[in-house]
């Protein structure tokens, strides 16, 4: 038990009693009072510490609940208090040092405290360690609290009898009273503090400030580096290490290390330790460090290092990979992410590269959106998403470009300093200030010049002939509470590469006491038993197309006591939890009573699951199974109607069709799916049609345009199949891109797989071999050698008008993404039994295509 | 909570089963809370109920599983029968359909408790769960469309217990679940429930605190007092 000890000598009301004892009078039984001292109102600038009060901990009988209780002098001087308010602690109290109005002269430490919905109310407390440890205490016990301040019923009584107090005469003011500390003004139940308490602007000694932030060591100092398109492992003297201060995190990101045509393909990459050691070697040299994580996809690769001493209070750390790149899986764009929690605060960092391009900023806005939506840190107890985080910090290439001004203007300005004119023209700023991207994030000032594009290794602008504008590629944005920039920095003396990296330092502060929440859970255990309601059992769809997305959302509120951990679980037989079409995220997690979350259940039909939906092999329907830990289960059902379409059908089916998809009835569509179709015309197409289509406009439209190097727009995308399914289109709808991708989801979403699974371990085995791989082509059904021979000749042309120096993409990059279409991987045991890892399946049926594309065609 | 200051010696798993509406909820909720719920909602998933019994001076936590009848959910249902020791399968006797499903519920009761067993119609073969059959709604004898004497016959045939019952008067509600457990003791008395086998659905003394039954095989295993639906 704590008490002020130490006398307040200006008080002119006489000596202190023991403060405790006089508390302990007015607290039932079961509460305990946990420490206690006496403190002042803060008065208004420059007048110092206002009227006395006594602050006291208190902590109720069920050995968890704390509340701090304000108390007054019924008579100044005399040994009478009134409970004035009482202040719930719960997990959102806020209680914090206050700096406003630094008076040298003034020796109190100022601690503003507030209770959730109310106004804060600050103290000034004598320094010492009785005043620290009380802090301490309160700090302790926000991290051990619980949501929401609803079971504090107990607390109730006692706020009665405060608002019972202030109606009684007022108490005599004393000589510091101000008039607007009056006990006449009563108190609000909920609000807690009277309002006239946060009207003074306190102030406290810097020193005493800094001394205490650092006895707590609040502060963390995160350095985040930002780097592109390093080439080279070159010594870089001091760029990690350029503040006085060692940082206590780093986290660097990466974009496009190490573009080899090895690490593009195949996941492994022998550099990663290189640029790990070069890291290591040059990080502050006044602290040690550990690794956090480090994450790599491809060209993207982020470190996260924290100090050693803070290496024990760092918890649940996991990292993810979200590829962005065509058919969302190449890694060449996308984002690598780490997120871990230091003490109580939970923070998240996200090295992306975004799509490249002048005019694709809604692509990259697009890419940003994809990677917040799918980046989830799945292993960890309750999955959370980068919003889920206290502080999230995004570092990256993000490509976005200076448009509408003259490069040589752009050029001029920069050489003049006016950065923040040039900036008005930055993509990035326009699009957040229109809410289209990063809503909600900050970045700070830039100062510094353009990070793109120089001459490789040099400090001159773009010479080429595409003279390109310098642009902020490189940025640095954050979103969180008590985060505070202080350098904005690139390093032009780093010259390996055509962008100069971008530094930022940001303090962050956490609370030095962290408790694990799932350790109160489990407390609470058997107190009672999981209460849920949901807002509906039953969610339906309506019509879904192919490709196309549609979202709902189902709620599930905690009506119990208990915090509730809920799972969407597996049925009797069932490997999943839910059907491949559908997404349900979070799909489990933890809500606190009087809490709900919002679970989204999205539906997409895609090339995994079109074909036996088309032929009704499967129907739009689930029932999950809504599980609560140690409590009853929900059945959820949901529910839609596919409308049937061309992807997911077979060559050998869409070589007879004629019509428009949507014109087919059922009937004819099962009977030519079936083993032997009676209905056949005598003269089928070729190809199918709809191959036709798409691979026509690219031809046309493509050529030279960068063609699979980019992923489509979905809505482009659903545009492109509803006119395939529904007309003969003379054009397609939507970007080349779009088209591009619409041709590979078209051939990935082919019930058997152009080179037919039948042929798969042939293909396998005689990859190597060219006159082996065109004699199975050679013997493929004669439909499925139209489709193969026909694409390949039409990659041959890619490749032949857009060569790689032509920014054209590499024969085996084509190879790798129409290698993972054209051919699937054979049975799971085949793998086994050869031993043959994804990545070496990957390699051979690249390898297998590639063949096809660098050589003369005649089978 | 029951499960802290009592002391019990058995944990026994129930399931209630039988088309919708038959009045599961209901029976549930009148053994747990001996109160009749007018209009009940459909069960959309699976509820708990528990109440300690004593039998021969034992006494016995049961832990009862009430399940969703509509036809539609029928496959996912399923995944809940395995290691009960007591299933009630409950029809309306004023509606005869569902007396006419019986034979598709009792099928699933002999088979999914005991997946592991093998089974044949033959009740003998598959002596663990006990099954009684309920005919409830016993107070609408003027709607009544199930004799007694053929749903007697039907339990005779295939080796169940039998009572007509009301969830709403309370009428033999309590002699139902109580029957059961004393079945399932003297099975187990005469050796012919083997509590070692996996999937008994019965625990033997749980620990003080918050014991849960690790032979239960599905997913929930603390139980609440009461019926929510
Ligand atoms: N008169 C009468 N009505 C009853 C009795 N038992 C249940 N009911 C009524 O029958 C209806 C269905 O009862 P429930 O207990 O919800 O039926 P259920 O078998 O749980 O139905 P599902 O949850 O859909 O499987 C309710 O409106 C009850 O009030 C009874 O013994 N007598
Ligand atoms: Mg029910």
């Amino acid at each position: 038990m704590l008490t002020n000890a130490s006398e307040d000598a200006d008080g002119p009301e006489g000596p202190s009693m023991d403060p405790t004892t006089m508390v302990k009078k007015l607290l039932l039984s079961p509460e305990r009072i946990v420490c206690c001292l006496e403190a002042r109102l803060a008065g208004p600038p420059g007048l110092g510490p206002g009227a006395r009060r006594i602050l006291a901990l208190v902590q109720h009988a069920d050995g968890r609940q704390r509340a701090l209780f304000v108390l007054a002098h019924s008579v100044a001087g005399g040994t009478e208090v009134d409970i004035e308010t009482v202040l719930p602690v719960t997990n959102d109290f806020i209680c914090g040092i206050d700096t406003n109005g630094l008076d040298e002269s003034d020796s109190h430490l100022y601690v503003r405290l507030k209770s959730p919905g109310g106004e804060p109310v600050t103290f000034a407390f004598p320094q010492g360690d009785i005043t620290n440890s009380f802090v301490e205490q309160i700090m302790m016990s926000i991290e051990a609290a619980l949501g929401g301040d609803h079971q504090f019923g107990w607390v109730q009584q006692y706020r009665e009898r405060a608002s019972r107090a202030s109606d009684k005469e007022p108490s005599q003011p004393n000589q510091q009273t101000r008039p607007h500390t009056s006990h006449a003004q009563s108190s609000e139940l909920d609000a807690g503090p009277r309002r006239a308490f946060s009207s003074g602007a306190p102030a406290t000694t810097r020193e005493t400030q800094v001394k205490f932030e650092m006895s707590r060591k609040e502060e963390a100092y995160t350095d985040i580096h930002q780097l592109s398109r390093l080439h080279r492992t070159k010594p870089v003297s001091d760029w990690l290490a350029s503040t006085a201060e060692p940082p206590d995190i780093y986290a660097i990101g990466f974009q496009e290390l190490d573009l080899s045509k090895e690490a593009f393909l195949f996941t492994e990459s022998p550099k990663e330790d290189e640029w790990l050691t070069m890291v290591l070697t040059n990080l502050h040299p006044r602290a040690s460090y550990r690794r956090v994580r480090l994450v790599r996809l491809v060209g993207m690769m982020l470190i996260v290092l924290v100090q050693e001493r803070h290496a024990a209070y760092v918890r649940n750390v996991a990292a993810e990979c979200v590829g962005t790149g065509i058919m969302g899986k190449m890694g060449n764009k996308g984002g690598v992410a780490v997120r871990l929690e230091v003490h109580s605060t939970s923070m998240c960092f996200v090295s992306a590269h975004l799509a490249a391009h002048v005019e694709e900023y809604e692509r990259r806005n697009q890419d940003y959106a994809d990677i917040c939506h799918r980046m989830r840190f799945n292993a960890l107890v309750s999955p959370k998403a980068i919003k889920d985080h206290d502080q999230v910090f995004w570092l990256g290439d993000l490509n976005y470009r200076i448009t509408d001004v003259d490069v040589d203007k752009v050029k001029e300005m920069i050489e003049r300093g006016a950065m923040e004119k040039v900036m008005e023209a930055d993509q990035l700023r326009l699009q957040m200030a229109a809410r289209r991207v990063f809503d909600g994030f900050h970045e700070g000032t830039v100062t510094f010049r353009p990070t793109y594009k120089y001459d490789p290794g040099t400090d001159l602008w773009d010479s080429s002939e595409k003279n390109r504008a310098p642009a902020w590629c490189d940025r640095v944005l954050w979103k969180g509470e008590r985060i505070r920039q202080l350098h904005y920095t690139s390093h032009p003396s780093l010259r390996l590469s055509d962008h100069k990296p971008v530094k930022v330092i940001d303090p962050t502060k956490y609370r030095k006491i962290y408790e694990d929440i799932m350790k109160e859970l489990d407390k609470y255990e058997n107190d009672s038993l999981p209460q849920v309601s949901v807002d509906t059992t039953e969610l339906i769809f309506g019509t879904v197309h192919f490709f196309e997305t549609k979202t709902q959302t189902l709620t599930i509120t905690n009506t119990g006591k208990v915090a509730v951990q809920y799972r969407f679980i597996n049925k009797l037989n069932d490997t999943t939890y839910c059907k491949q079409w559908l997404t349900v995220d979070p799909h489990f997690s933890v809500i606190m009573p009087g809490e709900r979350c919002e679970v989204s259940l999205e539906v997409r039909v895609d090339d995994r699951t079109a074909s036996k939906l088309n032929t009704c092999q499967e129907k739009l329907y689930d029932i999950l199974v809504l599980h609560l830990e140690k409590g009853k289960d929900i059945f959820i059902t949901v529910q839609g109607d596919y409308v049937r379409s061309c992807f997911g059908v077979s060559i050998n089916a869409l070589v007879h069709i004629k019509t428009p998809f949507a014109e087919v009835p059922v009937s004819r569509l099962l009977d030519l799916e079936s083993a032997s179709p009676k209905e056949l015309t005598h003269n089928p197409y070729v190809i199918p049609k709809e191959l036709w289509f798409l691979v026509d406009q690219l031809q046309k439209q493509g050529i030279g345009k960068d063609l699979f190097g980019q992923s489509g727009l979905p809505a482009e995308i659903c545009r492109i199949r509803e006119a395939l399914d529904t007309t003969l289109p003379e054009t397609l709808p939507g970007s080349i891109h779009s088209v591009a991708e619409a041709l590979l989801l078209f051939l990935a979403s082919l019930p058997e797989p152009v080179i037919p699974n039948s042929y798969v371990v042939q293909c396998m085995e005689s990859s190597d071999n060219f006159i082996q791989s065109k004699h199975i082509v050679s013997q493929l059904p004669p439909h499925h050698k139209n489709v193969f021979t026909y694409i390949c000749t039409f990659l041959r042309e890619v490749v032949d008008k857009t060569p790689p120096d032509r920014g054209g993409l590499e024969p085996t990059t084509l190879a790798k993404i129409f290698g993972g279409v054209l051919i699937r991987n054979p049975s799971a045991a085949w793998q086994q039994r050869n031993n043959m890892s994804l990545e070496t399946l990957d390699r051979r049926k690249t390898t297998f295509v590639y063949h096809f594309l660098v050589n003369e065609i005649d089978i | 909570m029951a499960a802290g200051p009592y002391n019990y010696s058995y944990i026994f798993k129930y399931i209630i089963i039988g088309d919708m509406g038959v009045g599961k909820s209901c029976l549930l909720h009148q053994f747990t809370e001996k109160k009749f719920m007018a209009d009940c909602p459909h069960t959309i998933g699976v509820e708990f109920g528990t109440r300690i019994i004593e039998v021969s001076g034992q006494k016995i936590k049961l832990q009862i599983w009430d399940t969703a009848g509509q036809e539609r959910f029928r496959a996912v249902t399923r995944s809940y029968y395995r290691g009960a020791a007591g299933a009630l399968m409950v029809y309306d006797i004023t509606r005869r359909s569902t007396y006419n499903h019986l034979s598709s519920w009792l099928t699933d009761a002999r088979n999914l408790t005991n997946p592991n067993t093998v089974t044949t119609n033959d009740a003998l073969t598959n002596p663990n769960t006990v099954i009684f059959l309920i005919g409830n709604k016993c107070d609408l004898e003027a709607q009544r469309d199930v004799t007694f004497e053929e749903a007697q016959q039907f339990a005779d045939e295939n080796g169940l217990m039998f009572v007509e019952a009301s969830a709403k008067t309370g009428n033999n509600v309590e002699e139902a679940f109580l029957e059961t457990a004393k079945k399932i003791y003297q099975n187990i008395q005469d050796g012919s429930l083997d509590l070692n086998a996996a999937e008994s659905g019965v625990q033997h003394k749980p620990s003080q605190q918050g014991g849960r039954a690790t032979t239960l095989t599905a997913q929930a295993s603390t139980a609440k007092e009461n019926c929510s639906c």
